[in-house]
């Protein structure tokens, strides 16, 4: 006999059975995947299970009982051992009874048979009508399924629906006799022959109820409890504001009370929409058993932090992502068991899924341990997709390339397989992230493993917001997001690469009018600046005015679809008016406190190319000036220096910047500017010649891109006035005159180099030798000498690059060593070194690179010309040994066979 | 095969609804617009709590932007979406759909993918509507707004 | 036998006790649905014919009320057009039928033919 064939004696008997049989069931199916299955619960389980079916006379119920008893069964067998056959059997067992239960025979869907249901054109609700009619027929024969399902009734207005009815319980004249007790029915016809179970499928919810002697409610129930409270928050909002003029004390403790117990009550309610996240990692262990299974690999996966609670809306729909996320580990990330042989891993790959809450938000993890994401397969793909050139894959970073996963069509997997490999997963749960405003990150070491990290907002229904004024329109944000506000007039605003930003910390951050972004055409008034922080993207919004935190319900925008990514919801507001609430993070343009990128479109500067970027800034004077993007560090906001007593006039005084002492160097001063007065809002940070420097300026305003050929030195009139510490000047097209400052002036005077070290007397090989130096500031050349001097060379000095260029080409003897300085107007020290190594006669010639920009990527640079040597500024004993050691080389050096490879 | 049709005016347009896809009809529900979004989108009204996108067909229709005072509720309780009309006429069940050569060159470009059948009624013509017209609109929509990122204004051009 | 309306227009109620007492039934009235639950209580009528929206408890409540208590008990529905989803909880919680307003005479009798019964005098 079948279970669904059991007559019972009363509702309550047939609950109870299947209660402790579902229990029995899933205490078989844990234990059996434990890796130290409890046999004494496991065999009882079984054992109880036989005993129960027999008592209902269930014939194959016992029978498969009884086989995996038999096989668990350890009485008399010394060497019995627990193996996956055994493993198996369980689960496979569990499953049959499980089908039992549900009153399907294993493998085979219920046959349904279909009718048509016409209903009279003039009936009222017929949707009342077909939901009668499901109801009558299903009271009948359990599992009858209506089309349109019944929870979708209430709303519906055909004139036509199905009912799928199962085979075998109800005769044809049956069900016309049950539908014959309704009204409004025009015709009922059963259709063809019986069909396998059609739409609407049955879903498998993935939220079981508790069974712990609760209540059970429905979620409609709680959400409507939800929404009543937060009118009810509405309302009281709505109180205050009418009683504005007659509130005394009575009142406004009456008030707050009924705030209180509203806000506790939705509290409770909240969480009781929670459930533990345990309800979907429960079915996960046997999930990946099986997938483990059909791909022939041995995994296992450990979870924690189940009791972490979360909204069970949030929680029904990150199933299936995170399901996949699961089969993606399996397939992709763990190895066969071969191949974690060979590497030394043992040959169990396991799974963490961890879970916590942090910051009014629910992470989850997923870690494997298998073979890591190998990113220049990815950086191969995105290229072959067209996605990135091969310049920009090089450069990307992982967190760049990891963004690039979640996108369809990205699959390293050579092989499609049937488990996942199709690459259009992992864009499925961006979605679903996206949709409820979660992220997603990805954390991979060839060889070791991947982590995935989710971050889920914990709920999504009432929510405490700081509305503001935009426009025409009000906005709000989650009051958690939000870290400052402040009037616009007292706020340091100042201006970074053209962008209006404010101190933070000590980088700056650029101020975004919301008004703005949301509609250029609607006229607004930038007062107040709201500074948002949200994960991890920061920024400084300026509103028009600011009304306040409020308790808001917030509600998802039916109808918009993907068109607005950036509105997370409506809020309905006390006083009928809605506002938008925002999501800061795709509304913002991408912020970063660091320097953007110049305009331009190739923005690699190839050395040789005679190019450099400059960074323009001002000082209050109306000039523009400009640096070398690669001599600037940062851009800090202006903090308080420390003056010390004697320091050089120029300076302001001293600042610490992450435990280095940085000389200040007031530019007004040094160029002798009049003071404009005022405090510059910004310091500009550059290292050069080994030194770092900080320069306060005015205004930072964007870099760009320059020729050395455009850069005119000084005319020989100007050099004696102010203009002694400039080194030229660029006249740009957009940006008008640009003055380039000569930091190494600047630096001579403010902290002059030491001269110690340098060699004292010559040798007699140097005497007389020719070395000819290349450097566009004075003062560079002054040291130079001063540190050759000793060696008895013969210095040729030039002013710049072209000069020098010109002499070689004017066929005068060549000299033995030319040291060149990088940065020179007209004709920049790299591109005269490869000049150099390109021509016949005047490659043998060593080169000297002399610098003052600093870092090792600047050696790549060197190597690129093939420059024999290159040197930073100013360090007088290496400089005079490596000119010495360069002269006195046996052979003077000729191409260099080495080959870098180049970004290319 | 004959539907019975909800009739509505856009402008000078006589359109008409099936009845089966319209729940409501629904009269100044206040629509508040919505920034960064297609001209066909007017904005979102909140009906009975419940936030609804309103669309308007006049930026398809090449006619001047209008406040909207009544709109047609389109669909069941889930995607379900607000449709601006001015007017509403009345119901009628018309017969006889004349071929859409005929009719085409009379509606602006793109029209004729929402537009199902073209009847001559009452002296003039009337444009039933697809069943699924919203649908089409917002696929139509996303698509735009998609491939460069940016959102495109004014009729689509294929749907 | 007896039928309870309970409606809180006195009207309708009015107008149904004419219509059901020609028909030839006993008629109790509640005025809303706290009345109705406390007079099937007291009065056992073989069939109730409710009102969808009545103060004090609607009638989708009474209905649930009266059907926990007596889960054999015939209410019918009596509503408005456009009330179609509270018509289909009305039946979740118990009812087994309905008519809409404005009614066809025939079919308030026809409905209480079919659940309770014809006219007895009881």
């Amino acid at each position: 006999m079948r279970f669904s064939d059991v007559v019972w004696e009363s509702e309550d008997e047939r609950a109870l059975f299947l209660e402790e049989a579902w229990d029995l069931l899933a205490a078989l199916e844990e234990g059996a995947l434990q890796p130290d299955p409890p046999m004494d619960v496991m065999f009882r389980a079984a054992h109880t299970l036989k005993g129960s079916g027999g008592m209902l006379g269930l014939t194959e119920w016992v029978d498969e009982a009884h086989r995996l008893e038999d096989a668990m069964d350890r009485r008399g067998k010394p060497d019995w051992m627990w193996t996956s056959e055994i493993q198996q059997l369980v689960l496979t067992t569990v499953d049959a009874l499980r089908a039992e239960l549900e009153g399907r025979t294993r493998d085979e869907a219920p046959a349904l048979v279909g009718w048509r249901l016409a209903w009279d054109a003039g009936c009222a609700m017929p949707g009342v009508r077909q939901y009668q009619a499901w109801d009558a027929v299903n009271r009948a024969a359990p599992g009858t399924l209506s089309d349109p399902a019944p929870d979708q009734l209430a709303e519906w207005t055909g004139l036509e629906g199905h009912l799928w009815i199962p085979d075998g319980i109800l005769s044809e004249s049956d069900v016309q006799q049950i539908l014959s007790g309704i009204d409004d029915l025009a015709d009922a016809e059963r259709l063809g022959a019986p069909a396998a179970a059609k739409n609407p499928e049955v879903k498998d919810s993935a939220v079981p109820e508790r069974r712990e002697g609760m209540l059970r409610i429905g979620a409609d129930t709680l959400e409507s409890i939800l929404e009543g409270l937060g009118e009810l928050l509405l309302d009281h909002g709505q109180l205050e504001h009418l009683l504005a003029d007659r509130m005394d004390q009575k009142i406004r403790s009456v008030l707050d009370h009924l705030r209180r117990r509203a806000l506790d009550l939705q509290d409770v309610t909240l969480r009781a929409r929670m459930l533990p996240l345990d309800t979907l990692f429960r079915q996960y262990p046997r999930a990946v058993h099986d997938i483990a299974q059909k791909l022939q690999k041995s995994i296992q996966l450990r979870t924690s932090g189940g009791e972490t609670e979360l909204d069970r809306v949030v929680m029904d729909r990150l199933h299936e992502p995170l399901l996949h996320l699961l089969r993606n580990s399996c397939d992709h990330g763990i190895e066969t068991p071969e191949r974690r042989r060979a590497l030394g891993k043992p040959e169990t790959g396991t799974l963490q899924l961890r879970a916590y809450t942090a910051q009014g938000h629910v992470h989850v993890q997923l870690e494997d341990d298998g073979g890591g994401i190998d990113w220049q397969k990815v950086r191969r793909r995105a290229v072959s997709q067209g996605w990135m050139t091969e310049e920009e894959a090089g450069r990307a970073s992982e967190d760049q390339l990891a963004e690039l996963l979640f996108r369809s069509g990205v699959s390293t997997a050579d092989t499609i397989t049937e488990i996942s490999g199709r690459g259009v997963g992992l864009d499925a749960v961006q979605a679903f992230l996206d949709d409820i405003h979660g992220s997603i990150t990805v954390e991979s070491h060839l060889g070791r493993g991947t982590t995935f990290h989710l971050e889920l907002p914990m709920t999504m229904a009432i929510m405490s917001a700081l509305l503001v004024e935009a426009g025409p329109w009000t906005v709000g944000f989650p009051i958690a997001a939000v870290e400052h506000i402040e009037d616009m007039t007292q706020s340091l605003l100042g201006t970074v690469l053209g962008q209006k930003a404010v101190p933070d910390a000590d980088m700056p951050m650029p101020v975004y009018s919301l008004g703005e972004l949301l509609d250029p055409a609607e006229p607004h008034q930038d007062r107040y600046i709201i500074r948002i922080k949200d994960g991890r993207t920061q920024a400084a919004l300026a509103v028009d005015n600011v009304r306040g935190q409020q308790e808001v319900v917030v509600k998802p925008v039916e109808g918009l679809g993907q068109l607005t990514p950036w509105l997370s919801g409506l809020a309905l507001l006390g006083d009928g008016r809605v506002a938008l609430m925002v999501d800061a993070r795709r509304l913002v343009p991408a912020t970063s406190g660091e320097i953007v990128a110049s305009e331009e479109d190739s923005p690699v500067l190839r050395p040789g190319s005679n190019q450099m970027e400059l960074l323009v800034f001002g000082l209050g004077d109306g000039q523009r000036y400009g640096i070398n993007v690669y001599k600037t560090r940062e851009v800090l906001t202006a903090s308080p220096v420390t003056r010390v007593p004697g320091q050089h006039q120029w300076l302001d005084g001293f600042l610490h910047i992450r435990g280095q002492t940085v000389p200040v160097v007031n530019l007004h001063r040094a160029l002798g500017l009049s003071d404009v007065g005022g405090t510059p809002g910004f310091v500009l940070v550059a290292e050069f010649n080994r030194t770092v420097q900080a320069f306060p300026v005015d205004q930072v305003d964007r870099m760009v891109r320059v020729g050395w050929d455009e850069v005119e030195p000084l005319p020989a009139v100007l050099e004696n006035a102010t203009s002694r510490h400039l080194t030229g000047l660029v006249d740009h097209p957009a940006l008008g005159p640009i003055q380039l400052i000569d930091y190494e002036q600047l630096l001579a005077e403010v902290a002059p180099p030491l001269f110690d070290g340098v060699a004292e007397s010559s040798q007699p090989a140097l005497q007389g030798v020719s070395v000819w130096v290349a450097d566009d500031s004075k003062v560079a050349l002054q040291q130079i000498k001063r540190v050759l001097a000793p060696l008895a060379l013969d210095v040729r000095t030039f002013a710049n690059g072209e000069d020098l260029w010109h002499a070689l080409e004017a066929g005068e003897p060549l000299p033995r060593l030319v040291i060149l300085d990088v940065e020179m107007p007209r004709l920049d020290g790299y591109t005269l070194a490869s000049r150099m190594k390109a021509g016949r006669n005047t490659r043998h010639v060593p080169v000297l690179l002399h610098t003052s920009l600093s870092g090792h990527w600047h050696a790549d640079r060197a190597r690129q010309v093939e420059a024999d040597a290159i040197l930073t500024k100013f360090d007088p004993a290496l400089l005079s040994e490596t000119v010495a050691g360069l002269i006195l080389q046996p052979s003077p050096a000729q191409s260099k066979t080495t080959h870098e490879e180049g970004l290319a | 095969m004959e539907q019975q049709l909800l009739t509505v005016r856009v402008g000078s347009y006589l359109f008409g609804a099936p009845v089966s896809s319209v729940t409501e009809i629904l009269a100044d529900t206040g629509v508040t617009p919505i920034p960064r979004t297609p001209a066909m989108v007017a904005g979102v009204s909140v009906v009975r709590g419940q936030p609804l996108t309103v669309l308007s067909l006049r930026p398809l229709l090449n006619l001047p932007p209008a406040p909207v005072h009544m709109a047609l509720r389109w669909g069941g309780r889930r995607s379900t979406c607000l449709v601006a009309v001015d007017r509403v006429e009345g119901l009628c069940t018309p017969d006889q759909p004349l071929p859409p050569d005929s009719w085409l060159g009379l509606v602006p470009d793109g029209v004729g993918h929402w537009v199902q059948d073209g009847f001559r009624w009452g002296g003039e013509w009337l444009w039933a509507w697809t069943h699924d017209l919203p649908d089409r609109l917002m696929a139509a929509l996303e698509q735009a707004a998609a491939p460069n990122g940016r959102e495109k204004e004014g009729a689509p051009d294929a749907v | 036998m007896t039928i309870l309306i309970a409606d809180d227009a006195a009207f309708m109620r009015m107008r149904l006790r004419k219509l059901l007492e020609e028909a030839g039934y006993q008629v109790v009235e509640a005025a809303n649905g706290q009345e109705a639950v406390e007079q099937y209580q007291a009065q056992h009528p073989a069939a109730v014919l409710m009102d969808i929206t009545m103060p004090e408890m609607d009638g989708v409540a009474a209905t649930r009320t009266i059907c926990q208590a007596d889960p054999k008990a015939r209410v019918i529905m009596v509503s408005a057009l456009g009330q179609q989803a509270m018509i289909v909880s009305a039946i979740q919680a118990g009812a087994k039928d309905f008519v809409v307003k404005p009614y066809e005479p025939e079919r308030v009798l026809g409905a209480l033919t079919k659940w309770a019964g014809p006219p007895t005098t009881d």
